[in-house]
């Protein structure tokens, strides 16, 4: 699909916020899984380092026009996924994310590197961090499948400690039933298949059902290819930015209504 | 061999497929002969009437989730899912992005409860459905009001009727604190 919505939209200067890009499954042979959630440290980084998300981040990024961007990986095992235990321990984690993501500002933002030049090649666009205060500027989190308990986790923690997260997209949420948009956040949006669609247009990765609290739910269009792994694959979640400007479920640039 | 193997999984997937296709058609006429009825009924009269003056009551005080209808040509759809009771429904409002070079038209689900006889429209927190023009009309002009009733119709049919009734818990399973709470918030926001 065209993107000349996206593209027609006049891009201003970034403004000093971050989006957070959460990541769900990824596949994996079933000892790589195991090994990989042996390994977990979560935490998070400032580039897609499991080249998960193709463009969607790009899109995101450019259309909320947030400068700065990290990565979580809420990647998980199979067996934790439609189970409120799962998702209660995805969650715990999403939280330790939210203490690497707190500790990685602030890294960024007390480092004594003064020269811009330098920042920049060690941090990217986040080494411009150190120009504002970090509890000052909103936070927005872009989450997919299992990201999503993960990408809940991650947001109590910035709360508590003061930050300021304040939207949150799902797309095609894991067990979105079993959580709920936070009270504190002011803009969410959930975009999947809908939960009424017959079997073979259902997400059967991730069943769809409204998260409780959420702004607004959109879902996949009929041009859109939908099916048992199609209505799940992130890729196919570009259709969001073809949403007008005041319609529900329109991703809202900073500083534009 | 391995084309046997093939036709015998491809039966069931076929009679399955035609199986939901038929169910469809059944629920969608079973809808039609229903709407039929009810038209000249008090409960359809007085909810379409409280969704239209609402709409525009919000317009007019300038709330600012419904301004994006003086962008778009809009219409609420003939169509009411009641409940077996008729006091909680679903309503559709069609809307047709006035700009040429739009890529999406859209149907809002509305939700009506009557309470103490007066029929309350609920605007937001019902899913909003998305039509795309490339796919459905020619020339990717604006998607007909018609086919976006039609197409929006065939949504919320997946689940109105069960075992050949209206299914009352999909109805009323709508009508939540949150929709209530959401909507009053959505009454103190000015543009």
């Amino acid at each position: 699909m065209r993107t000349s919505v996206l593209n027609s939209i006049p891009v201003k200067p970034k403004v000093p916020a971050i989006v957070i890009f959460v990541n769900g499954f990824r596949l994996a042979f079933p000892v790589e899984n195991v090994i990989r959630e042996i390994r977990r440290d979560d935490q998070v980084v400032s580039y897609d380092v499991n080249d998960y998300w193709g463009d969607i981040d790009d899109k995101f990024q450019t259309r909320l026009g947030d400068q700065f961007s990290f990565y979580a990986d809420g990647d998980a095992p199979a067996i934790t996924a439609k189970n409120a235990l799962g998702f209660e321990a995805r969650k715990q984690h999403g939280r330790k994310a939210g203490f690497s993501l707190i500790s990685q500002i602030n890294q960024i933002n007390r480092s004594p590197i003064k020269d811009r030049a330098g920042r920049k090649m060690i941090w990217g666009e986040n080494g411009d961090l150190d120009l504002y205060d970090p509890k000052t500027i909103p936070i927005d989190i872009v989450c997919h499948s299992m990201g999503f308990a993960y990408a809940l986790g991650m947001a109590e923690i910035l709360q508590e400690s003061g930050y300021n997260p304040e939207r949150i997209y799902a797309l095609a949420p894991e067990n979105p039933g079993a959580g709920a948009i936070p009270g504190f956040i002011s803009e969410s949006a959930q975009y999947g298949s809908g939960p009424d669609d017959p079997w073979y247009q259902q997400d059967w990765i991730a069943p769809q059902e409204r998260i409780p609290g959420v702004d607004a739910t959109i879902y996949i269009p009929p041009s859109v290819p939908k099916g048992p792994y199609a209505s799940h694959s992130v890729a196919n979640y570009g259709w969001i930015f073809n949403i007008r400007r005041g319609i529900q479920g329109y991703v809202k640039p900073r500083g534009v209504n | 061999m391995n084309k046997n193997i093939i036709v015998y999984l491809l039966i069931p997937f076929l009679v399955s497929l035609a199986g939901c296709l038929n169910g469809q058609s059944k629920t969608k006429k079973m809808f039609e002969e229903q709407l039929n009825e009810i038209k000249g009924t008090k409960p359809y009269q007085d909810v379409q009437k409280s969704a239209n003056d609402s709409l525009k009551q919000w317009l007019a005080a300038g709330l600012e989730e419904v301004q994006v209808l003086n962008d778009c040509n809009w219409k609420v759809d003939d169509a009411v899912f009641f409940n077996t009771k008729k006091d909680r429904a679903y309503l559709l409002l069609l809307l047709q992005d006035k700009d040429k070079e739009a890529e999406l038209d859209y149907v809002y689900v509305m939700y009506g409860a009557l309470a103490h006889e007066k029929w309350n429209i609920y605007f937001l927190s019902l899913p909003n459905l998305v039509f795309p023009r490339e796919r459905l009309s020619e020339d990717k002009k604006p998607v007909p009001l018609e086919e976006l009733s039609r197409l929006a119709r065939q949504e919320i049919l997946k689940g109105y009727y069960k075992g050949g009734v209206i299914n009352d818990e999909y109805v009323e399973k709508a009508y939540t604190e949150e929709l209530r709470n959401r909507h009053a918030k959505f009454l103190n926001q000015k543009n």
